[in-house]
């Protein structure tokens, strides 16, 4: 295996499952999900001897997945089924609220910016400050961000137990 | 240090409290309860995250990697080869290489150039066929026999290239069509932005057919047009 193929490896084997499940969560399609992966860690290994630092390159993969993202579906979000990829489709995240996990049927309901600031923080570990970068934006937004996600989604269940109790 | 600031620490950033919230919410009953709820909130988001990742991903991405030899800088000689080989291929066959669009970047663009051109669709132009034929013969195309119900034919570009841009009535319902010569990428079905459609590369083209309804007339136009179209 040549040095390039290498280190494109070594780059796959370190963040591609992070990032797919990031990519997913975006466009909610497994298809796309994957084609923003393979265009991130193409753009990494373009720029691999830049990314010698974990800690900075994880952050800089995800935001360049972000801008892809965003780049690509500025107008539209398509739900797109690919036949050969039929078998990979995942069973969660669904679009279908009904069908979904109640917590993540909670978060569907966040605004886009929230959810991703929420799922940023406590999905994936990233600081205040990491998703300040990543969403460009200040930390104190993010802060705002979370704070408004967490207690929508505690609101909610705290309605939703006082509902079971009644019943 | 009171309960409403630790609340406000608490919801903002859980996993990395400061040393005098944490010390209040370890002291304050009502405080730690919240906390408790809060990190329970928060793993069930950590779980949700973690989609389930495509089986084979790790490997599919290694294979469509990085190919050294087409990155690099080729020795002059080499170059001027491959430079002449392509020249050679567009002057004799028309050809050229595949697109880097992805096929979704490609239906991207479709949806995103019938929903533009809508309102001009719906008005039926009588020299629809001969336009279909006239637009298909410039990209170098030619078919048997045009196909019936065409009420719009011309030409646009789509990511840079020149397409064959048609709506074909079939079973009541208006088909928006394109034609792409020159261009491979994967077969694919869509739903977005309200239209359901086929995209199928065959035979030098990609040809994509869009309805706002599921309709069987879909796929056979799609593979009745990328079998009827021979490429010069």
């Amino acid at each position: 295996m040549s040095r390039s193929r290498r280190e494109f490896a070594a780059l796959v084997d370190a963040y591609a499952q992070d990032l797919y499940r990031y990519a997913y969560w975006l466009c909610r399609d497994a298809h796309t999900a994957e084609d923003l992966v393979q265009d991130t860690l193409l753009r990494a290994w373009r720029a691999f001897d830049k990314l010698q630092d974990v800690k900075a390159a994880r952050a800089w993969l995800i935001t360049t997945v972000r801008r892809e993202h965003l780049r690509r579906f500025e107008r539209f979000q398509p739900t797109t089924v690919d036949v050969d990829e039929m078998e990979y489709l995942p069973a969660l995240p669904t679009d279908d609220i009904a069908a979904a996990d109640e917590i993540q049927a909670r978060m569907a309901a966040l605004s886009v910016a929230d959810r991703e600031a929420l799922l940023l923080q406590a999905g994936y570990g990233y600081t205040l400050k990491e998703i300040a970068e990543i969403m460009d934006t200040t930390p104190a937004a993010v802060g705002n961000r979370v704070y408004r996600a967490r207690q929508r989604l505690l609101q909610a269940d705290a309605s939703s137990s006082r509902q079971e109790e009644r019943a | 240090m009171n309960c409403f600031d630790a609340r406000r620490a608490l919801l903002t950033d859980p996993a990395r409290l400061p040393e005098s919230i944490a010390d209040h919410v370890s002291q304050c009953r009502r405080c730690a309860r919240e906390a408790a709820q809060i990190r329970r909130l928060d793993r069930r988001v950590a779980e949700v995250a973690r989609v389930p990742v495509p089986e084979g991903l790790n490997d599919r991405l290694k294979m469509a990697g990085p190919q050294p030899m087409r990155r690099r800088l080729l020795p002059w000689g080499g170059g001027a080869a491959l430079a002449a080989s392509l020249l050679l291929a567009w002057v004799v066959v028309g050809w050229s290489p595949s697109s880097t669009v992805s096929a979704s970047e490609w239906m991207n663009s479709m949806v995103a150039h019938t929903v533009y051109d809508a309102a001009h669709e719906l008005t039926p132009d009588p020299a629809a066929a001969q336009d279909f034929e006239r637009v298909l013969r410039r990209l170098g195309g030619q078919i048997a026999a045009v196909p019936d119900g065409i009420t719009r034919a011309g030409y646009c570009v789509l990511e840079g290239r020149g397409a064959l841009h048609a709506v074909i009535e079939r079973a009541g319902q208006r088909l928006v069509v394109y034609v792409i010569p020159g261009v491979a990428t994967q077969s694919m079905l869509v739903r977005m932005q309200g239209w359901e459609g086929e995209l199928l590369s065959a035979q030098g083209a990609t040809v994509a057919v869009l309805g706002q309804q599921s309709d069987p007339a879909i796929e056979a136009l799609v593979q009745s047009l990328a079998a009827a179209v021979q490429w010069s």
